[in-house]
């Protein structure tokens, strides 16, 4: 196989693998939190007793519906291929939160690679989409305020 | 005990480090990507036909400048 050749299956390897790891974490996060809605299977818990404290909490404060909410609508935007830089910043706390409360907490190895996979698979999503995020490295910024020019959102669209 | 097992007996093996062996939510994540790929390559053979040469026009925009 020459170079041209290698170059070209590496890109179709890095398009596919984009197309499904946005349909894997867009179904997975749709179907999560249509689930704490309609409760089609029975609801995760936590193992250990820090953790299931954390979720109880959590959905005490309203908090748990708060994320199921964002993972319904981002989760939506990746598997219909809409606003999908937005969703992958609306879905990051949740997937960080799952993360950092599942990976040094849960004692089953299969929940800790699952969440893994799940950032792991975001973070592929954000290296993909990254032309939409090199704004936010800029050093040295200017505000330029929405209020100024609102049409500018409806342009953005 | 982390284990690497794998059986389709309806239950998931919370210890297996198995990717085959998954719980539902991840079922339908591995469903849904499969599927995405199958749409993708129709809609992409689909669209070959209509796809046409792009013809790039250098043109200023003020989108990004501050103002």
């Amino acid at each position: 196989m020459n170079e041209d050749e290698d170059a070209k299956m590496w890109r179709v390897i890095e398009k596919y693998g984009v197309v499904f790891c946005r349909y894997y974490l867009g179904g997975f996060n749709l179907v999560s939190g249509l689930n704490y809605f309609i409760l089609f299977w029975p609801q995760p818990r936590m193992a250990d007793s820090v953790g299931d404290t954390f979720v109880l909490a959590a959905m005490e404060l309203n908090l748990f519906a708060f994320a199921k909410v964002i993972e319904i609508i981002a989760g939506a935007c990746l598997v219909f291929n809409r606003f999908v830089p937005l969703a992958l910043v609306l879905l990051m706390p949740v997937t960080m939160n799952i993360f950092l409360t599942n990976v040094p907490w849960s004692p089953l190895p299969h929940i800790q690679l699952s969440v893994t996979r799940n950032l792991v698979m975001h973070l592929i999503l954000l290296g993909a989409y990254a032309n939409y995020f090199y704004p936010l490295l800029r050093f040295r910024t200017a505000p330029q305020p929405v209020w100024r020019n609102p049409l500018r959102v409806k342009r953005s669209l | 005990m982390i284990n690497f097992d794998f059986a389709i007996d309806g239950k998931t093996d919370l210890m297996s480090v198995n990717p085959l062996e998954m719980t539902n939510f991840e079922m339908t994540g591995a469903i849904f990507g499969v599927l995405g790929i199958i749409i993708t390559l129709v809609v992409g053979r689909l669209s070959r036909d209509r796809q046409k040469p792009h013809e790039f026009v250098a043109r200023e925009t003020d989108v990004d400048a501050i103002l």
